[in-house]
């Protein structure tokens, strides 16, 4: 049955137990996708150096599509910058318009039966666009920051 | 006020033979019969009303009010015959009385603009309701942003029901309108309108109401409600899309000037100044969805051939039972519990999404909505991003019931 195609183990494991998913401490940027269909809201924290992702974490509740893409699109996110970004999402793109499954999607490539579920595109490409949003994003101000929690906290901080 | 009447003495209605007027009923989907459940989003055709679309394609194709030929004079009565049967099925009092227009949405904001706009001021304000479609919400805020008013939000319970002493309390010397649904589109909570809108007129409050999701379950008699503005659509109501009705109180409308400009609203044009048509064709400019509204006269004879009697009892049935069932999925909840309620039924399941259920249960012939239904302040009350809704019609069965519940089952066994 097509949607067990959809619903694969892969996407479900992902689903299950996401990978980069919770807070991050110290955020260089972050950003957030919307899909106005349900109003998910996907949240993305990213530490940025020298323009290449060095860590990055998602939040946010969605569905089980957004939650597996966005644990999946992390994977080929560290060490990358906004050029793979953009590449990848042309990739994911052709994907979801039924083209032949492309190995540097890596795991994303799961969601291919996606290209029969064209109402739930919005679903999977909620990660891109946090992660873009992020990267677009100005950058958080790390030292003024940390100067305004130091401000409002006992002197000689935990740092 | 329960606004669904029933009369006991009406034999049960025959569903198996009502399906087979609905030919959008055979349909298969993924290989299994469909089982249409998203009833409150769109309702389903009857043949009638198919033929009656296209018999004005093939036999009464002119426009309407210009043509003194046979088929201009044909469609026009045809058309005009629409608006006469609306105004019977909800008491109008007067055809003239009944402007018709693209749905629900262009009704609530001919309010906005042609009786809202020229009259509110800064200081003053709209009272609206937790549980609006956004159709009821927007037009409204557009009229707050151009004129200096406010909107007042009146609360709900946790079951879904208006707190009808905390709206009274909303509704003080400077509020000017009142504007609420007649029935949530993603409740099924039945507002008791007549109450409330004895309430706001004491006061000197128009009160408009959204009955797009009333007409296809109930028996509606505007003049008894009380009201000044009823609102409502035919695509809910077994009609075709595109076709929608603003009833207003009696002399309401001559005070109201044009929303939109053309043909057919006019008396005289001229380029120093026009003059308008009295309503309710000053309302209506350009070609109307003069189809449309022949497919929507069909529909109307057709929910008559069944009566809205055994529609509304055959729809609390499958309530009680779709209800029922659903309750025994483990980790199932159900949001909005009113006492009065029409066969709506907003549901959410722990650990799974509402847009992963109506994927998989579409994968079995199911077809439910999921998302927000367009009322993010309710789902924001609730504090939920999303629910699935099953909305069901009297041509629904407790076997499609069942066969969603055993889908339901089955997609939260593979996610939760």
């Amino acid at each position: 049955m097509a949607v067990e195609n959809l619903y694969r183990q892969v996407v479900l494991a992902h689903n299950r137990e996401p990978k980069r998913f919770g807070e991050m401490p110290q955020p260089t940027h972050a950003g957030a996708g919307e899909n106005p269909a349900c109003g998910d809201m996907l949240h993305v924290a990213l530490r940025v150096d020298d323009g290449r992702i060095v860590d990055l974490r998602f939040s946010g509740e969605a569905c089980a599509v957004t939650i597996a893409a966005a644990s999946m699109l992390g994977d080929l996110m560290v060490d990358a910058g906004a050029d793979r970004l953009q590449e990848l999402r042309v990739r994911f793109a052709r994907l979801l318009l039924g083209e032949a499954c492309d190995p540097a999607l890596g795991e994303l490539a799961a969601l291919a039966e996606l290209a029969r579920h064209p109402a739930r595109h919005r679903c999977a490409l909620l990660a891109f666009e946090a992660v873009q949003a992020a990267l677009s994003n100005a950058p958080i101000d790390a030292a003024a920051a940390d100067a305004a929690r130091a401000a409002t906290t006992a002197a000689g901080g935990d740092r | 006020m329960n606004a669904v009447r029933v009369d006991s003495s009406a034999p049960p209605l025959d569903v198996q033979r009502v399906r087979a007027d609905f030919p959008g009923l055979a349909r298969r989907i993924n290989g299994k019969p469909l089982v249409y459940l998203d009833n409150a989003n769109t309702a389903q055709k009857p043949q009638c009303v198919i033929d009656a679309v296209a018999a004005y394609y093939t036999q009464h194709n002119a426009n309407v009010s210009r043509a003194v030929h046979t088929l201009g004079s044909e469609a026009t009565a045809l058309y005009e015959g629409t608006r006469d049967k609306l105004a019977q099925w909800i008491n109008a009092g007067s055809r003239e009385q009944v402007v018709l227009t693209s749905g629900t949405t262009m009704s609530i904001n001919l309010v906005a603009w042609s009786w809202a706009l020229p009259r509110l001021r800064a200081g003053e304000s709209i009272v609206l309701t937790t549980m609006e479609h956004h159709a009821n919400i927007v037009p409204w805020q557009l009229v707050c942003e151009r004129t200096g008013a406010t909107i007042k939000v009146a609360p709900i319970t946790q079951t879904g029901e208006l707190i009808i002493e905390e709206l009274f309390k909303l509704l003080t010397p400077e509020v000017r309108l009142l504007a609420l649904t007649h029935v949530s589109n993603a409740l099924g909570t039945v507002n008791p309108i007549a109450l409330i809108a004895a309430e706001a007129r004491k006061r000197g409050i128009t009160v408009l109401v959204d009955g797009s999701q009333a007409l296809p379950h109930m028996a509606v008699d505007v003049q008894a409600l009380g009201v000044d503005f009823y609102a409502f659509t035919g695509h809910k109501m077994f009609g075709p899309t595109g076709t929608g009705v603003l009833w207003a109180r009696a002399g309401l409308l001559d005070g109201m000037p044009p929303f939109l400009g053309g043909g057919e609203m006019i008396r005289v044009v001229k380029f120093s100044g026009s003059t308008y048509a009295d309503p309710p064709h000053r309302f209506e400019a350009g070609t109307p969805n003069i189809a449309g509204f022949i497919g929507l006269g069909a529909a109307l004879d057709y929910m008559q051939s069944i009566g809205i009697a055994r529609i509304a009892a055959a729809e609390r049935e499958l309530l009680h039972y779709a209800t029922a069932r659903l309750l025994d999925i483990p980790g199932l909840r159900i949001l909005g519990q009113a006492a009065d309620k029409a066969a709506v039924i907003s549901f959410l399941i722990d650990g799974v999404h509402a847009h992963d259920l109506a994927t998989l249960i579409d994968a079995d012939g199911i077809a439910v909505r999921s998302g927000h239904h367009c009322a993010h302040p309710l789902m924001q009350f609730y504090g939920v991003a999303a629910t699935a809704r099953a909305s069901l019609s009297f041509y629904n069965t407790t076997e499609e019931v069942d066969r969603c519940v055993d889908a339901l089952e089955r997609a939260r066994k593979m996610l939760a």
